[in-house]
C-alpha cells in the first residue's frame, strides 16, 4: 500500500517531466537515427526505406560543388567570426571593466544587434554595402575617388562582408558573458595585483584571462553552435550568392528538403553537420570526467 | 603640466589625491566610442534611410540626414509593400507573429518550468539520462533533425498549421529553458521543499503554491528569451507555420528580396525596422534582465 | 504516546552507507539531542525520522505505529529548519496556516491553532508580514509556529539556532527549553555540531561520528564519563588533555605509566577489564587539574596565557606534551614558570590506546 503511494509521488513527477521525456527521446534519439538512416537510402521527396544505397549519397556529396563550397565557408567564416568576436569581445570587456561612466549607454549600444533578428541584420548589411548606394557610394562621393567597399558584389569578397555582419551581430554577446566573467574575478585579486605593482593590463592578460576560462568556453561553444546553424543570416545577406559563393552547410541542408526534393542528399549533409557538434560534446565529457577524476584522487 | 606637477610635489600630500587624465584613460574611452560608433551606425543608416524619398536615396549619400523627412516608405511597408504575391505590407506578418508568439511563449515556459521542477525536486529514475539528452539537443543543428519532425508533423495533421509552429517552437525551446528553470529551482534551498512536504502539499501542490510564486525573477528572463527568440525565427517559420502563418520575418524578407521593379530602399528599411521594433523594445526596456537571460541562457544557439 | 524508535536502521546515497544498523530508542516528552561533527550522519538520521530520506533497510516508530513507509504528512511530526525554509512570498500568517489549509483543516479550527501558537511565541503582531521583512529571530519563531500549529507531539530540529548570532541564539536556547516544558508530552529531536546548545538543551543527548551513535546518555554522564576518546575529545572546550602510556599492575593496584610519569589508578573505576602492560591514554579535563605546590607530582613549564575574564586558560608543556588547565578567576603567570599539578583520581578518564573505548 504505502509503496504504491511512493510510485503515486514519482509518476507525478514523471507526469510533470513528461515534455521533457519525450522531446529527449523522440526528437534527440528518434529523430537523429532517422535522419542518419535516411542518409543511406535513395528518398527524393518522401522517406523510402527500402532503397538502400550504400554510402552513394555520401559519395555524391562530396562531389556537389555547393556541398564543397559550403564547407570551406564554414571553416572560414567560424574561425574568422568566432576569432574576431573573442578578440573583439574580450577587449570591450576588459575596458567596460575599467569604471567607464555611461556604462550601460556602451553596453545597450553593443548588445542591441544581438537582440534583432539575424534577418534584420543581414537587410541592414546588404543596404550598407550596396555597390551602388551604399557605404562604397559615399565614400566616393566624399571625394576619395578609389573607395571600394562592396564585399558582397564579388564571389572572391562576398564571405568576408558576411563576416561583418557575423561581428556586428555576435560579438556583444561575447562582451556581456566576459564581463559578467570579469565581474566575478575576487576583488581582492584586484587589490593584490595593485600592491604588487602588476600593470594593470598584465592583470588582464596573465591573471583574470585564465580566471575567465569558463566564461571563455561558454561564449566560444555559445559562437560555435551559432556559426554551424548559420542559415537565416546568409538567406537575407546574399541568398548563397553571387553564384554559389557564400553558400553554407544549414542552407545546403534546407534547400535539399524543400526546393531540391533530394532528402537522402540533405540528410547525408545533415549527418556531417551533427560530427563537428559530437566531438564538442566528446570534448566536454572529457573535460568533465578528467576534473572528475582529478577531484577523487584529490580526496583518495 | 610639468610646471604644475613640479609645483605640486613641493606641496606636502594631503587630501585627495589630485585626478590625473591619462594616456590610457584616453585610450580607454576612444575605443569604446569606436566601437559604439560601428554598433550604432546601422541602426542610424536604418532610420535615415527609411525616412528618405527615393530620390534622394538615389543621392547615394547613405548617411545623410533625410532633407525632407517623409513617412511614407513607413506606411507603405506596414500596409501596402508587395511580397510577391501580395501587396497588404508587413500587417498580416505582423498578426501571425503575435498569433505565433504568444501562444509559444506561454506553453513553452510552462512545459520547461514544470520539466525543472521535476528534475530539481522529484529526481525520478532516468531523470539524469533524458536531461543530459535534452542539454546534448540544445547542441545539435536543426538540420538535423528538421526533416523527421516534418514527417512527424505531417502525420499527425499539424503541418503548417498554426498549432504545429507553436509545438515546434516548444519543442526548441525546450532544452535552454529547462536548463534556465533547473539551474534557478537547484539554487532555491532544499529545506523549503522539505518543509511543504512536512506540511502535507504534493507534487502539485508545491509547484503552484511554493515554487511557482518563488519563480518570477527566473520566469521574466525565459519571457525574454522567448519573445526575442521566437518573434525573431526565420527557419521555422517558414518550414512549418504554412502559407496563411508566415510570420514578420519571413513576410520581410519576401518584400526586401522581390525583384520585380525598382527596389524601394526606404521602404525595405521602414520595413526592416519595424520587423526589429518588437524585439528591440523589449530590449531597451528590460535592460539588465536581458543581459541575465545571456549568462543564464548562454547555450542558446 | 510519541516515544520514536529507530531499528537497524540503514541509509544510503548511491553507493554510500551513511548510516548502518543505527538503533536509538526515544521516550517520549523527552528532548534529545543529536551532536557530531559536519558529516557524521545526524541531519541524515533526523530526515529519516522525518520521512524525506528513505531507509534502505530497517525501521521507525512513532509512537506505536511503524511509519518507516509513511509520507512526512502522515507521521505526526514537526520540523524546523536551519535556513527557517520560511515560503518566501507568503505572510507570517500564509505560513502558519498552509499545512493545515493543505489538510483541509476547518478555518475556525485554523484561526485558533495559529492564534495559540502566535501567542506562545510573542508574534502576534507580525501576522500580517512576509518573510523578507522579519529579522533572523523572529523568522526561526515563525519556522517554530508552523511545527506548532500541526498539533503533533513530535518535533524535530534541523540545526534551528545555527543562522544566528550569538546574543540571539543563547536566547532563543532559553526559549525552546521554556516551550518544552510547557508544551508537557512534546517529543523534541533536536541536531546540532554546538555543544554548548548540546548540554543545555538535552535531557538525553546522542554523540554521533561516522554513522555511529558512540554514547547515547545524559549530558552529565557524557561529559564526564565518556565512553571513548572520540566523545572525550568531541564534548568540552578547551577539550580534553590526552597522554598516551600504558596500564600497569603495582602490588594490588593498577598505575598508569608514561615515560615521564606515574599515575596512580588506586581508586579509578574501571569498566573493562585490563591487562598489566596494554596500551592506554589517560584523560583529563582542563578544569579538573589542580596546582599545588607542595603535593604536585607532574611539573609542567607555562607556555602560554589566554586570560577570558571570567577563567584563565593555561597552556603548559608536561615533558614533550601541551596540556591546557582552565583555572577560575582571572589569575597571571610567568612564561617558562614551573608548576607543580596533581590530577584528582575521580576525574581520570582511561582509554584503550587501540580502540580507543573507555577502560
Amino acid at each position: 500500500m504505502t509503496s504504491s503511494r511512493k510510485r503515486f509521488a514519482n509518476l507525478n513527477a514523471v507526469i510533470g517531466a513528461s515534455p521533457m521525456i519525450a522531446v529527449a527521446v523522440g526528437l534527440y534519439i528518434f529523430g537523429i537515427a532517422y535522419s542518419i538512416a535516411l542518409s543511406f537510402t535513395n528518398s527524393r521527396l518522401l522517406p523510402k526505406f527500402d532503397s538502400f544505397a550504400g554510402l552513394a549519397n555520401y559519395e555524391r556529396l562530396w562531389s556537389t560543388p555547393s556541398w564543397l563550397v559550403s564547407v570551406h565557408n564554414i571553416w572560414l567564416f567560424g574561425l574568422l567570426v568566432i576569432g574576431l568576436n573573442m578578440a573583439l569581445g574580450f577587449l570591450m570587456a576588459t575596458f567596460m571593466d575599467r569604471r567607464v561612466r555611461q556604462e550601460d549607454t556602451f553596453r545597450t549600444i553593443i548588445l542591441y544587434p544581438y537582440a534583432m533578428s539575424l534577418i534584420v541584420t543581414g537587410l541592414v548589411w546588404q543596404w550598407m554595402m550596396d555597390p551602388g548606394l551604399g557605404i562604397q557610394e559615399s565614400l566616393r562621393n566624399w571625394g576619395f575617388e578609389g573607395a571600394a567597399f562592396a564585399p558582397l558584389a564579388s564571389p572572391d569578397t562576398a564571405i568576408f562582408g558576411v563576416v561583418i555582419a557575423g561581428v556586428w551581430q555576435g560579438s556583444g554577446v561575447t562582451m556581456a558573458i566576459l564581463l559578467a566573467g570579469l565581474r566575478g574575478v575576487d576583488e581582492d585579486i584586484w587589490k593584490a595585483a595593485r600592491v604588487d605593482g602588476i600593470p594593470i593590463w598584465r592583470t588582464y592578460v596573465f591573471i583574470a584571462l585564465p580566471m575567465l576560462r569558463g566564461a571563455l568556453a561558454t561564449a566560444f561553444v555559445l559562437q560555435a553552435v551559432g556559426v554551424v546553424r548559420i542559415y537565416d543570416l546568409i538567406i537575407a545577406i546574399t541568398g548563397g550568392g553571387p553564384g554559389i559563393a557564400t553558400e553554407m552547410p544549414a542552407k545546403f541542408v534546407i534547400d535539399h528538403i524543400t526546393s531540391r526534393i533530394n532528402v537522402s542528399l540533405g540528410m547525408a549533409g545533415a549527418t556531417m553537420m551533427l560530427i563537428p557538434i559530437l566531438v564538442l560534446v566528446a570534448i566536454n565529457w572529457y573535460v568533465d570526467w578528467r576534473r572528475k577524476r582529478a577531484a577523487l584522487q584529490a580526496i583518495g | 603640466m610639468t610646471a604644475i606637477a613640479a609645483h605640486e610635489t613641493v606641496l606636502e600630500a594631503s587630501g585627495p589625491r589630485p585626478r590625473q587624465v591619462s594616456a590610457a584613460r584616453i585610450g580607454v574611452y576612444a575605443f569604446l566610442i569606436t566601437a559604439a560608433l560601428f554598433f550604432a551606425l546601422p541602426l542610424y543608416v536604418m532610420l535615415v534611410t527609411s525616412l528618405k524619398g527615393m530620390p534622394e536615396v538615389r543621392l547615394g549619400q547613405i548617411f545623410a540626414f533625410p532633407s525632407a523627412p517623409t513617412f511614407e516608405p513607413w506606411i507603405k511597408a506596414w500596409s501596402t509593400a508587395c511580397t510577391g504575391r501580395t501587396c497588404e505590407g508587413l500587417t498580416p506578418g505582423f498578426l501571425n507573429s503575435v498569433k505565433i508568439t504568444v501562444p509559444s511563449v506561454i506553453i513553452s515556459i510552462i512545459a520547461a518550468a514544470l520539466n525543472g521542477y521535476a528534475l530539481s525536486f522529484w529526481k525520478f529514475r532516468g531523470a539524469n539520462f533524458f536531461f543530459g539528452l535534452l542539454i546534448f539537443g540544445a547542441f545539435v543543428p536543426y538540420q538535423v533533425v528538421i526533416f523527421p519532425l516534418i514527417i512527424f508533423m505531417r502525420e499527425v495533421g499539424l503541418f503548417a498549421t498554426l498549432p504545429g509552429i507553436i509545438i515546434v517552437h516548444t519543442i526548441f525551446g525546450m532544452p535552454i529553458l529547462t536548463l534556465l528553470y533547473r539551474n534557478y529551482f537547484s539554487a532555491l534551498p532544499e529545506e523549503l521543499f522539505k518543509a511543504a512536504r512536512v506540511d502535507g502539499a504534493g507534487f502539485w501542490r508545491i509547484f503552484f503554491y511554493v515554487i511557482m510564486p518563488m519563480s518570477v525573477p527566473i520566469t521574466i528572463v525565459a519571457i525574454i528569451l522567448q519573445v526575442t527568440g521566437i518573434w525573431n525565427d526565420f527557419l521555422f517559420g517558414i518550414v512549418f507555420a504554412g502559407r496563411e502563418n508566415l510570420p514578420m520575418t519571413v513576410q520581410l524578407n519576401n518584400i526586401v528580396q522581390t525583384t520585380t521593379g525598382i527596389r524601394e530602399h526606404n521602404v525595405n528599411m521602414a520595413a526592416t525596422i519595424l520587423a526589429a521594433a518588437v524585439p528591440l523594445a523589449v530590449y531597451f526596456i528590460s535592460g539588465r534582465w536581458f543581459v541575465r537571460g545571456i549568462a543564464a541562457g548562454a547555450v542558446k544557439g | 504516546m510519541a516515544s520514536v524508535s529507530v531499528k537497524n536502521l540503514e541509509v544510503s546515497f548511491g553507493s554510500l552507507k551513511v548510516l548502518r544498523e543505527l538503533n536509538i530508542d526515544i521516550r517520549s516528552g523527552e528532548f534529545v539531542v543529536l551532536l557530531g561533527p559536519s558529516g557524521c550522519g545526524k541531519s541524515t538520521l533526523l530526515n529519516s525520522i522525518a520521512g524525506l530520506l528513505d531507509a534502505s533497510a530497517g525501521q521507525i516508530w512513532i509512537g506505536d505505529r511503524n511509519v518507516t513507509w509513511e509520507e512526512p504528512k502522515d507521521r505526526g511530526i514537526g520540523m524546523v529548519f536551519q535556513s527557517y525554509a520560511l515560503y518566501p512570498r507568503m505572510t507570517v500568517e500564509g505560513n502558519l496556516s498552509f499545512g493545515l489549509r493543505m489538510a483541509g483543516v476547518p478555518k475556525p479550527e485554523i484561526a485558533r491553532r495559529i492564534n495559540a501558537a502566535a501567542e506562545l511565541l510573542h508574534i502576534e503582531n507580525l501576522m500580517k508580514r512576509r518573510p523578507s521583512e522579519l529579522s533572523g529571530g523572529q523568522r526561526q519563531r515563525v519556522a517554530i509556529g508552523r511545527a506548532l500549529v500541526r498539533d503533533v507531539n513530535v518535533f524535530l530540529f534541523d540545526e534551528p539556532l545555527s543562522n544566528l548570532d550569538a546574543a540571539l541564539r543563547t536566547e532563543l536556547r532559553v526559549e525552546l527549553k521554556r516551550l518544552h516544558r510547557e508544551l508537557g508530552n512534546s517529543t523534541m529531536i533536536y541536531v546540532t555540531h554546538d555543544q554548548v546548545e548540546a548540554l543545555t538543551l538535552a535531557d538525553r543527548m546522542a554523540v554521533m561520528h561516522r554513522g555511529l551513535i558512540q554514547q547515547f546518555d545524559t549530558p552529565r554522564t557524557i561529559y564526564h564519563h565518556p565512553a571513548n576518546t572520540f566523545v572525550a575529545g568531541f564534548v568540552g572546550s578547551p577539550r580534553m588533555n590526552f597522554l598516551k602510556g600504558r596500564v600497569e599492575q603495582r602490588a594490588n593496584s593498577f598505575a598508569f605509566v608514561s615515560d615521564q610519569f606515574v599515575q596512580p589508578l588506586a581508586q579509578y573505576n574501571f569498566v573493562n577489564a585490563t591487562g598489566s602492560g596494554d596500551g592506554a591514554e589517560l584523560g583529563i579535563r582542563p578544569e579538573h587539574i589542580r596546582i599545588d605546590p607542595d603535593q604536585g607530582t607532574h611539573e609542567a613549564t607555562v607556555e602560554l596565557v589566554e586570560p577570558m575574564g571570567a577563567e584563565t586558560v593555561v597552556w603548559c608543556r608536561l615533558k614533550k606534551q601541551t596540556i591546557g588547565l582552565r583555572l577560575e578567576g582571572d589569575q597571571s603567570f610567568e612564561t617558562q614558570q614551573t608548576l607543580r599539578l596533581t590530577f584528582p583520581e575521580q576525574r581520570l578518564n582511561m582509554f584503550d590506546s587501540n580502540t580507543g573505548d573507555r577502560l
